[in-house]
């Protein structure tokens, strides 16, 4: 094996200076001077000798340990995110404790708007409906859907923000990702979502879908706490997001 | 039968996933295209003799995310928590305060035998978990390596493709005035780290890598008849292709290696003609008088797609890797010329030549979707990352002042200049480095 | 070796014809034909005859060519047919057309268009009594520009056959 003749080999911090140097160095050569032949040594590829090892993700759930080495526990792959167990997932409840860390008046100020609300006789619809929706909800789903219609574009105006979508992958159109969502009542998630039956069957195969998942669920994340109406908590704690692709612009 | 499973598969899946209890639905159909911001902390050395390379790493692989265009690396000074050790989870919290959705956490550790080891982590801020972990032996002087090595896993774990940052550019190195220019075959990085020549000041063009990026074949003028030329970087060593007596020119290798389509001009006439590296027998392809030329294998090396102007103007034909078979695939407006077929098999890129313009675009094999991917006064000859997702090419700048090696996304994003030192121009891509 | 032959003199006598010829009127939308071959001015006593000087300035050493095409202009045919005539007189010199392309077209299509231009030139040669074995020809491209304007008559003037001689001259 033969080492590329670079300045690397120098001090790192040289290694900079060097890089720099050897670049102009390059171009005043190229433009000055073509009587002097400017040899660098032939180059060849370089084999690197590499030992790759996959590490636990063990610390993830032992954030004490100190020091552990990760080599000597290498279990199998670690599953993979788009359809994470829940019990590793939960098993950090420090985690949960993260979102209230940050002050987050929002869910109640939904509330106190709703005090000096004007239209009260459209609040007083609102908060009756949840109720009607309840006892509906026994008989058919179609009813329901009507009346989350709203919610429903609630929720697309705000994640649409949050979802960077996959580019460029050969086939766009097979790329759509099915999650479940679940909320806290003050837009928070509430434990993570949890990736549709065959979404997931499609991500342990597709190496695109399964970055698809991930941009689903990072969009799911960052776009968390939802501002939705605290009152109608029962019909959003939990709902069924498509991020389907197909008409964007690749 | 298949159908009939795989709708069975779905039903039970719709029950499943839609419990009762959640009825609310919601299809989101737009989105809104962002680099991933994502913090990649200066790798942690325990040993105070190792911090220069952990910061160096983390530089590079910073600096490689950053240019694929899908990354947002996040400034260091903006974080406000230190990683000290890689095997605690980090505080995620802290993270996502300075709105990182990933996190890259690593460790340098010189090694009793002289190797260095390099440890990272890659964690789902949002998700608080832990998306990939890799460890790496090797000379410390192949730490930039490494640092490649590293980007091209962090790429593939949130992108779903193989990353392309353990690669060479081979290239032409100009310089010169316009009329008087100086032409030479170069290699670097894809980062443009590391170039060296490879030649001296006699006319080369239109290098190629083979698979293995071991071997480049090129047309070079050195004898005044211009013949490609084979060169190998293990021993340094150039070798006329063939012994044709007249020009040869536009080698490309087969995805095996053990062949290479090239031009072969015979009084004046060029046709396609394909060489086999392992008996040195050549085959005519092509039999047409008009200009049959830069010929590209489809990456399951069963077709060809080549440009000729066979109808009348410069155009793109796809043939059998047996030479049968040939039809047009562009029927589109202006000239279409060197086209190259992507490794990932989906799209073939070429040169585009429209209203006064020349661009870099892409269509599906059967001719359709074509997409323009940049548009310049001489944008030309491009060649393809081995992942398929991103191209480099020539731009020429208009009035003779020199030519720039640029890259753009498949998906027309990210334009920008390659650094290269001094002008360049025709860059091949090499496959991931083995 | 010598790969390109095309003095300063010519070169800036042909571009000074070009400015003349082109360059006060507006750029038509057709691309201008290359209209006119080299002059052949009065021989000069410094040169020595069957030199590669003599072939360049006696003889005219150069033709052009239409955008995109490759086949001898009738404007061009009285230098061809005095290079076939010099080539007559001294019959020990062999020579190598050298076909050009502008820049407006991509790397390999110019080279192989550039092979084009050159065996016009040689087929017109042996046409006119040349052995064909005493003409090699060559491709540049779009490699070799004489002129590095990105304007009509700089690549009328880039689009070119000329005629180098490769071995047997006089010196």
């Amino acid at each position: 094996m033969r080492n590329r003749p670079t300045a690397e080999r120098a001090a790192p911090r040289l290694g900079v200076v060097a890089s720099v140097a050897l670049h102009v160095g390059l171009a005043v050569a190229l433009f000055v001077s073509f009587s002097k032949k400017i040899d660098l040594p032939v180059d060849s590829t370089p084999i690197v000798p590499v030992d790759l090892v996959s590490i636990s993700d063990k610390t993830n759930i032992a954030p004490q340990a100190i020091e552990q080495k990760p080599v000597e526990n290498t279990p199998p792959p670690t599953p993979r995110d788009v359809a994470p167990p829940p019990t590793p997932e939960a098993a950090p409840p420090k985690f949960e404790l993260a979102p209230d860390v940050k002050p987050q008046p929002k869910p109640e100020k939904p509330k106190e708007a709703e005090k000096f609300d004007i239209n009260d006789i459209q609040k007083l619809l609102a908060k009756k409906t949840p109720a009607k929706t309840a006892t509906r909800s026994v008989q058919g789903v179609g009813a329901q859907t009507a009346m989350t219609a709203d919610l429903a574009s609630i929720l697309m105006s705000e994640i649409y923000h949050c979802w960077s979508p996959p580019t460029g992958s050969p086939h766009p159109e097979r790329l759509i990702v099915k999650y479940e969502v679940f909320l806290n009542r003050d837009g928070t998630v509430a434990q993570p979502p949890q990736l549709a039956p065959e979404s997931a069957s499609a991500a342990s195969s597709d190496p695109y879908m399964a970055a698809a998942a991930g941009a689903a669920r990072r969009a799911i994340y960052t776009c968390s706490p939802y501002r939705l109406p605290p009152d109608r908590y029962a019909q959003w704690r939990n709902f069924i997001v498509n991020f389907d692709p197909r008409q964007l612009e690749q | 039968m298949r159908k009939f499973a795989s709708v069975l598969i779905a039903l039970a899946a719709m029950a499943l996933s839609q419990p009762a209890s959640a009825a609310l639905q919601v299809d989101v159909n737009q989105g809104n295209i962002q680099p991933l911001p994502i913090a990649i902390p200066d790798f942690v050395a325990p040993a105070a003799a190792d911090a220069a390379a952990g910061q160096n790493i983390a530089k590079v692989v910073r600096a490689d995310l950053e240019r694929s265009g899908l990354f947002k690396p996040l400034d260091p000074k903006s974080y406000i928590d230190q990683i000290s050790n890689i095997n605690v989870a980090p505080n995620f919290q802290n993270w996502r305060v300075i709105t990182a959705q990933g996190l890259v956490t690593g460790q340098v550790a010189m090694q009793p035998d002289g190797r260095l080891r390099v440890d990272f982590r890659l964690w789902d801020v949002y998700g608080e978990s832990q998306m990939l972990g890799l460890q790496y032996f090797t000379q410390p002087t192949n730490w930039r390596r490494i640092a490649h090595m590293v980007s091209d896993a962090i790429y593939q774990r949130i992108t779903g493709e193989k990353g392309y940052f353990d690669t060479r550019i081979v290239f032409i190195a100009e310089a010169g005035p316009p009329l008087k220019r100086v032409k030479r075959l170069a290699i670097m990085d894809e980062d443009g780290a590391n170039p060296s020549f490879l030649t001296n000041s006699y006319l080369v063009l239109t290098p190629r890598f083979n698979p293995t990026a071991q071997m480049i074949a090129y047309m070079s003028y050195i004898t005044g008849k211009p013949r490609v030329t084979l060169f190998d970087l293990e021993t340094g060593r150039s070798e006329k292709l063939g012994d044709f007596p007249t020009m040869t020119f536009s080698p490309r290798f087969s995805p095996d290696g053990n062949l290479v389509a090239m031009t072969l001009e015979t009084a004046g006439n060029s046709d396609v003609y394909v060489m086999d590296l392992r008996t040195r027998k050549s085959t005519r392809l092509t039999y047409d008088p008009a200009i049959d030329t830069a010929p590209s294998f489809s990456p399951d090396g069963k077709q060809i797609v080549f440009e000729s102007d066979r109808g009348g103007s410069q155009q793109l034909y796809v043939m059998n890797a047996d030479g049968s078979n040939q039809h047009r695939i562009s029927f589109g407006e202006g000239k279409n010329g060197t086209p190259v077929w992507s490794p990932r098999g989906d799209l073939i890129a070429f040169t585009k030549q429209a209203g006064g313009q020349f661009g870099i675009a892409v269509m599906h094999p059967d001719g359709s979707g074509e997409r323009i991917l940049s548009n310049g006064w001489e944008d030309e000859g491009p060649t393809w990352a081995p992942n398929g997702r991103v191209l480099m090419f020539t731009r020429t700048i208009r009035g003779g002042r020199g030519s720039q090696i640029w890259s753009v996304d498949v998906t027309g994003r990210n334009l920008r200049r390659v650094a290269t030192p001094g002008d360049a121009s025709d860059p091949a891509w090499s496959p991931l480095i083995q | 070796m010598k790969k390109f032959a095309v003095g300063p003199k010519l070169a800036a006598a042909v571009l000074a014809l070009f400015v003349v010829g082109c360059a006060k009127e507006p750029p038509p939308p057709p691309p201008a034909p290359a209209p006119v071959a080299a002059p052949a001015p009065a021989p000069t006593s410094q040169i020595i005859p069957g030199s590669a000087e003599d072939l360049r300035v006696n003889v005219g050493d150069t033709v052009h060519f239409e955008y995109n095409q490759y086949s001898v202009l009738d404007a061009d045919k009285a230098t061809l047919q005095r290079q076939a005539a010099w080539l007559a007189k001294y019959p020990g010199i062999k020579v190598t057309v050298e076909g050009n392309a502008d820049e407006r077209g991509t790397r390999e299509y110019n080279i192989a268009l550039g092979a084009k231009r050159a065996n016009a030139v040689k087929e017109y040669l042996v046409s006119l009594g040349v052995s064909s074995a005493r003409i090699d020809t060559v491709s540049y491209g779009k490699e070799k520009p004489i002129c590095s304007e990105s304007t009509e008559s700089c690549w009328a003037q880039n689009r070119r056959g000329v005629t180098v001689i490769a071995s047997g001259a006089n010196s």
